[in-house]
């Protein structure tokens, strides 16, 4: 436990926390132990892997070097140091104040400090230093591999005082992130009681996987849209924006343009993370206090009244078994967030993917030539939704509920599955197409129509089959969510293989004459045959 | 009195790789019959519970419930028992009303039937407050309440409890002590598992004790009284179990914790 590097380098600052009135030895106690679980623990980033031993944080970082190897292309590019700066200190800013909330904020909003620690005679003061430093620890570690590389570039062509300003300039960052977030968390807690709160940092999660699968595709091409040669001017709404104060200093001082507005950026960049974290420290008690929202959950809930379940129920469900299990499945998807964080991101990207290479086929091509061809077979992409929808069915936080299925007198177990894996495609899976259906039409014209009700019926196929593959027999919500990031990675692939013979097949039909309503007949059978086949419905003897 | 079993155990045993959970159980259970069913921490009480549920398949020997051998899996058997788990395990990111009607319905309940049911049974233990509350936020106590009205909603004849009373506060023990002895004089069958000696002793007609997977007692409390010379269940239950150090284990742990000797 007391062989942390990072511990070590604390111990060089023992004097200046026992200045502060901190009891050293405590919190060096209470944050190696913290640095002993974390070891137990897996970030975001890599929830869609393996699962290993270890310090995954550790290992996730390697990503965040990867990340940082993005950002040096953006130091020589064009000629406002300014807008270099910016745009370095703004992916900065993003990647790590998103790291903080998506694989921090258990460290943050940990309430079992309270009931374990609270007994214990440490006081409050060394119990925040020990979570402030914490957290800054692991701030440190991120920023270092994100820009640890980019820094030495800059040393070796910018030279040491633009690296000296830079690495100061990166502290107060990082205290203007941490102040940030604890603030928005602090806001949020006062705003929110404790499970709309957690449903709110799901969500947060949820953007940053997105934000990161979108962000770097328009990253990439933002190159060609913005001129090389941009020189810098100052208009006041640059005071909203964070990464440019922190740019200011570069202008001012390296680039000697010696402007007010400049000059006031530069000290907005020094007095704020400072006022921020003054601010957090001072309210940090009552942020404490606020933290019990967290633990005490008992609202009175009202009985609600979801149509589209009720709808979708009436609409795809034979007998009461299958109905129950229906609203069961729909229930349950709704309300966990672990499923939710494994399958609301491939939403995204399953959502956002068609228009993204319909953008990218734009950048080649014109409007004209997009509307004619047949590129409306991007909407195919929608179906990286599918795969871990069904993949993820199976598993539930709450996987030892699932007596219930061995003791109730089912007439057929395939009511079961059938009725979840119905729930997951109405829920989210079909909301998500009928929008890609509609945008689509109205960028195609009514002949992609047909095709469209193919692709459809095509995507049920697909679900059933994903589904019996990633399944295995098991029920669904019935395994524990931790091992759902072993179920391999080689059946995604296969899985997404697959896809591609459906749009082959697809397009092949699209080709010949009275193709398409053959292949509609086709897929319609396949879809009967399928459901069939893989979920059966029989009596249960085993 | 009664002369069909409804539960007949036969030579039943369990192995798990390196361990004989259970070694050669017999046993037969009457109409009306509450069994406390004891034993030491790992001794196969949830192990029974489980294989007389079929949620464990691979035992050996015979199990015959309603005169039905378990192996057939029969779904009108299983329509017929109710069953609370340990531990209070659920589906617990669903409200109360929402899961007892999944249960209800699967147990082939017609919806609004069961709604009014689960409605009427939840208020009657104090839980109509919280109806339409996400059980994660309930109480051990809540918890166990919600599953015992979600083992008893389509009436049951018997009744499979693990531990059924944990986490529940003193009135509510009495009054699911005597919803159990009613149930019981109503003609069902009730079999649970528990730890808590006193309330075995009171509501039990009839206990068995299971030590190193073999049934070591097995009788009603003044019979098993007869047989040794505890005054109650728990002493009987260390007798039969071995155990009578918990003196010394006691004395033993307070001296490491106090650091000095202790009078014993």
């Amino acid at each position: 436990m007391d062989n942390f590097r990072s511990l070590r380098v604390m111990d060089v600052f023992k004097g200046l926390f026992q200045t502060v009135g901190i009891d050293y030895p405590s919190m060096r106690t209470i944050v190696g132990l913290k640095l002993t679980m974390d070891e137990r623990r897996i970030p975001v980033v890599f929830s869609q892997t393996k699962l290993k031993e270890g310090n995954q944080f550790l290992k996730s970082l390697g990503l965040y070097v990867l990340y940082g190897l993005a950002t040096i292309p953006f130091l020589y590019f064009g000629d406002s140091v300014m807008l270099q700066m910016g745009i370095v200190f703004g992916i900065a800013m993003f990647m790590i104040m998103t790291s903080l909330i998506a694989d921090f904020s258990s460290v943050l909003l940990d309430v079992r400090d309270r009931i374990l620690l609270a007994a214990v005679p440490v006081d409050d003061r060394t119990l925040n230093a020990a979570k402030l430093v914490h957290v800054s620890i692991y701030m440190t570690l991120i920023a270092l591999s994100l820009l640890g590389i980019p820094s030495i570039v800059i040393l070796v062509s910018k030279g040491i005082s633009f690296f000296l300003l830079f690495l100061v300039m990166m502290i107060f960052l990082m205290l203007l992130i941490i102040a940030l977030t604890a603030i928005t968390y602090m806001v949020m807690l006062r705003v929110f009681d404790g499970e709309r709160l957690k449903d709110m940092i799901n969500y947060v999660q949820i953007l940053l996987s997105v934000g990161v699968f979108v962000g770097y595709q328009v990253l990439v091409r933002s190159f060609e849209f913005v001129g090389l040669t941009i020189s810098y001017e100052f208009s006041w709404w640059h005071f909203l924006i964070p990464p440019l104060w922190f740019a200011a200093p570069f202008e001012w001082l390296l680039g000697g343009n010696t402007s007010k507005p400049l000059i006031v950026l530069s000290i907005v960049a020094l007095i704020i993370p400072i006022i921020a974290i003054w601010m957090y420290i001072r309210k940090m008690p009552l942020f404490e206090r606020d933290l019990q929202k967290l633990m005490s959950e008992a609202r009175v809930g009202k009985q609600q009244h979801p149509v589209m379940m009720k709808f979708w129920e009436w609409v795809l469900c034979k007998n009461s078994e299958e109905r129950a299990s229906f609203r069961f499945s729909w229930q349950l998807m709704k309300r966990e967030r672990d499923f939710k964080l494994k399958v609301y991101p491939s939403l995204g990207i399953g959502f956002v993917a068609p228009f993204l290479f319909l953008y990218i086929f734009l950048s080649d091509g014109t409007w004209e030539d997009m509307i004619t061809s047949n590129t409306y077979f991007m909407i195919y992409f929608g179906f990286l939704i599918i795969g871990p929808l069904a993949m993820m069915l199976s598993y539930s936080s709450k996987f030892k509920g699932a007596w219930i299925y061995a003791v109730a007198p089912l007439t057929s177990v395939s009511y079961v599955k059938r009725a979840a894996l119905k729930a997951s495609l109405a829920q989210l899976f079909l909301p998500v197409y009928l929008l890609q259906a509609v945008i689509f039409t109205v960028f195609f014209g009514w002949r992609i129509v047909p095709d469209l009700v193919v692709v459809l019926f095509s995507a049920v196929l697909y679900a059933v089959i994903c589904y019996a593959i990633g399944a295995k027999g098991t029920f669904p919500f019935s395994l524990p969510m931790g091992e759902s990031v072993q179920s391999g990675t080689a059946k995604q692939i296969i899985l997404m293989l697959l896809i591609g013979v459906f749009v082959g097949v697809h397009i092949l039909m699209s080709k010949i004459p009275y193709g398409t309503p053959i292949y509609l007949v086709v897929i319609v059978v396949g879809c009967l045959v399928g459901w069939n086949v893989l979920l059966p419905v029989k009596r249960k003897y085993v | 009195m009664q002369t069909e079993p409804i539960i007949s155990l036969r030579d039943l045993t369990m192995e798990y790789p390196g361990k004989r959970v259970l070694d050669g159980i017999s046993l037969d259970v009457f109409r009306g019959q509450i069994i406390g069913y004891i034993g030491p921490n790992g001794a196969g009480k949830s192990t029974t519970l489980k294989i007389l549920l079929g949620l464990i398949q691979d035992y050996k020997g015979t199990v015959e419930i309603f005169g039905n051998d378990l192996r057939n899996e029969d779904q009108d058997v299983k329509r017929r028992i109710g069953y609370v788990p340990e531990n209070a395990e659920i589906y617990d990111t669903l409200t109360p009303m929402e899961y007892l009607t999944f249960v209800g319905e699967l147990y082939g309940m017609k919806r609004a039937a069961v709604e009014h049911k689960a409605m009427q049974l939840m208020t009657e233990l104090g839980l109509e407050e919280v109806l339409h509350t996400r059980i994660s936020s309930f109480s051990k106590g809540m918890k166990q309440k919600v599953l015992i009205i979600s083992s008893l909603l389509h009436d049951p004849d018997i009744l499979f409890l693990d531990e059924p009373l944990s986490g529940l506060d003193a009135n509510s023990v009495m009054v699911v002590k005597d919803i159990l002895a009613m149930l019981a004089a109503s003609g069902k069958t009730i079999f649970y598992s528990s730890h808590i000696m006193d309330v075995v002793e009171k509501i039990s007609n009839r206990i068995v004790l299971l030590y190193n997977g073999k049934i070591a007692a097995d009788g009603s409390f003044d019979e098993l009284k007869c047989q040794g010379e505890a005054g109650s269940l728990e002493m009987l239950f260390n007798q039969l179990t071995g155990f009578n150090e918990h003196q010394q284990t006691a004395k033993r742990f307070v001296e490491l914790v106090t650091g000095g000797d202790v009078d014993g």
